[in-house]
């Protein structure tokens, strides 16, 4: 017999009730699949955007002094504004500890810079763009980052405005030689970016770069929010963290920095992303356990609703393992049927969600599989016990009751 | 017992039989010492008030349940002594089963249904195609092939579950009450049926029934009381014998 025209025909004819029943594993199914896919988006962007920045970068943060149990944790990522992440330690890296950096004799270094976050807005004709924010940054900052100019250069006096701030104050006119205003000074406008993606946490197109010196001075600090070398090469890293350490320990004897690599913070973001993915997919998962549940559930009535047709079957010469075969074959189907649902549903709102978020968002190809496994798999479980049942079960007694 | 001693061409044997339910002091007796022989191509009513044990008898009979004393040959074959999954082959090639309700599948065509038991017996989806329209034939309602059974009437939809019961060719067909359902009419045509099939290809028909109009189709008639026979005897020539097919009975065709 065509196990799976009978199953079709049965789901068919209860409709609304195979809808409810296989919407459990709809829900369940959609909850992981969305989650892991969203989840491997997130994976895939963030490594996108190491690689962009380049992975011969190296961080050096202010921590506190080592003889301590911190390592504080992730230092935002990049230039997050003076705001150590958890523990509010004050900067003690300095414009000297830079200069040092750059001695010429580190054969791994290739240059470094310094960065400062300013606390201020910035306004161009009485206009406050809220969304900018200002860095104080050297020249080599900007080629490390991989970020090219439009037009113009950076200047020891003026400031570098990424695309979008130059086009929300100054739409198509040429801003450069124009000024802006950061803190009551105004400072002329030297050089436009080219649009780019930063590291995460930052935004090239959203900051305007100030000389280091003149944002230090201009928030009254004397040392700097971080340092930023390059090694020669990618190879090159762990023997340039080597190097630098050797300098900035003969600065900083308590050891109050940290030294971090492009590929560790990167290593940490990936690791986390995966754990709160798993996580989450887990708990998606129970409700795939409780929809299992529900065609179980499901199935048994179906079963003793069925007892004459299953009677009548047997009497027909049908074996056990036929209506074994009957039965799985339906909890199979609408497992499966609730868990093809459930993937469209989660292709829509992955790509939903990825749109809003702004990061490209699609299902994966293993999280489909292992969606229709599973929905297969939770069907196949969870209809042995009725299908059992079902084939168990005795003519005479079937057929007895009318 | 007139007609004890055993045929020539002896289908059913049964010895000694007896079934009982529960244990110790609660036992019940469903069947006690029957002793009962059929030969291949009898038309036989099973007759008894309810209670007398004859749906026992035919549960035994069918492979459905299993008597607890005595002996069951089916064919030559001892049937108490096979394990419940041979029983259950035994019954698919062998014994067919017409229903007092009237057991079409509702969402299969005619055709669907009729094919059903052969195509669990794995039967090639031509032969028991053929094998469907020629039953349907046989019954007269092969116009009926491609309804569905809430598109029939009692008396169609049961000479359709006829034509599935005899289709695969069994050996033996246990009919439970199968005018039970029916008006006296549709009844009467059915029963016009069994006779036709018997008549025109020899199958044995055991009919359990407390309707008195099926004694009038039976050759033979077999009264149970309270799990004993009772009565076991010839009953007179048919009302209506078909000539033209009567040289296709069985060697004890001529018995009547």
């Amino acid at each position: 017999m065509n196990a799976l025209g009978i199953a079709w025909d049965s789901i068919w004819h209860h409709r609304t009730r195979s809808f409810l029943t296989a919407l459990g594993i709809v829900i369940g199914v959609f909850a992981v699949v969305t989650l892991t896919s969203l989840g491997g988006a997130v994976k895939t962007y963030v490594n996108s955007k190491f690689s962009g920045v380049g992975a011969n970068l190296i961080t050096v943060v202010a921590s506190l002094p080592r003889s301590g149990s911190h390592h504080g944790f992730g230092h935002g990522f990049g230039h997050g504004g003076g705001r150590n992440a958890f523990f509010s330690v004050p900067s003690t890296l300095t414009p000297a500890d830079l200069n040092a950096l750059l001695h010429p004799h580190q054969p791994a270094i290739a240059t470094a810079t310094a960065t400062i976050a300013v606390p201020d807005l910035i306004s161009h004709a009485g206009s406050i763009d809220n969304n900018a924010s200002i860095l104080g940054v050297t020249a080599p900052y900007f080629g490390m980052q991989n970020v090219s100019f439009e037009k113009g250069r950076f200047t020891p006096t003026g400031i570098v405005l990424g695309s979008s701030l130059a086009k929300s104050f100054f739409g198509k006119t040429d801003p450069i030689g124009k000024t802006v205003k950061v803190a009551d000074t105004a400072y002329p406008v030297t050089g436009v970016l080219k649009s780019a993606q930063g590291a995460p946490g930052t935004d090239p197109d959203e900051t305007a770069y100030l000389p280091l010196q003149t944002a230090m001075a201009l928030s009254h600090q004397s040392t700097v929010t971080d340092m930023v070398i390059s090694a020669k090469t990618a190879q090159l890293v762990p023997k340039a963290v080597k190097e630098a350490t050797a300098i900035l320990l003969k600065r900083h004897p308590s050891h109050n920095f940290k030294i971090e690599t492009a590929q560790e913070i990167l290593s940490t973001v990936t690791s986390t992303t995966s754990v709160i993915t798993d996580f989450l997919a887990g708990i998606a998962g129970i409700s795939l356990l409780v929809g299992g549940i529900g065609i179980m559930n499901i199935m048994l009535v179906t079963v003793s609703e069925r007892f004459r047709e299953i009677g009548v079957r047997k009497a027909l010469g049908a074996r056990d393992g036929d209506i074994l075969v009957q039965f799985l074959s339906e909890s199979i189907l609408l497992a499966f049927i609730g868990g093809f649902l459930g993937t469209v549903l989660a292709g829509i709102a992955t790509a939903v969600v990825g749109k809003a978020v702004g990061i490209p968002a699609a299902l994966t190809t293993q999280s489909v599989v292992v969606a229709v496994v599973f929905s297969i798999a939770v069907g196949a479980v969870f209809g042995v016990l009725p299908a059992m049942r079902a084939a168990r079960l005795m003519p005479a007694e079937a057929l007895r009751t009318d | 017992m007139a007609l004890a001693e055993s045929k020539v061409d002896g289908l059913i044997d049964v010895q000694g039989l007896g079934r009982r339910y529960g244990e110790g002091e609660a036992a019940v007796d469903a069947l006690v010492d029957v002793n009962l022989s059929i030969a291949r191509g009898e038309m036989v009513a099973l007759m008894g008030p309810s209670g007398s044990g004859k749906s026992t008898l035919m549960n035994i009979l069918g492979l459905f349940d299993r008597a607890t004393s005595g002996s069951y040959a089916l064919a030559g074959t001892d049937m108490l002594r096979l394990s419940a999954k041979a029983q259950a082959e035994f019954r698919g090639r062998r014994i067919a089963f017409v229903f007092q309700g009237i057991h079409l599948l509702p969402r299969l065509t005619a055709l669907a249904n009729v094919e059903l038991p052969m195509a669990y017996a794995r039967m090639p989806k031509d032969s028991r195609i053929r094998a469907a329209r020629e039953a349907l034939a046989l019954l007269g309602v092969e116009s009926l092939a491609n309804r569905y059974p809430s598109q029939m009437s009692g008396g169609q939809a049961q000479r359709v579950a006829i034509a599935r019961a005899i289709a695969p060719g069994p050996d033996l067909l246990l009919a439970d009450e199968p005018t039970g359902a029916l008006d006296r009419k549709s009844g009467r045509l059915v029963l016009q049926a069994f006779q036709n099939l018997h008549d025109q290809i020899g199958v044995t028909v055991v009919i359990v029934t407390h309707d008195p109009l099926v004694a009038q189709h039976a050759e033979r008639l077999i009264e149970l009381e309270d799990g004993h026979v009772i009565d076991d005897r010839i009953v007179r020539d048919r009302i209506i014998v078909d000539d033209g097919h009567d040289s296709h009975l069985g060697p004890d065709g001529g018995s009547k």
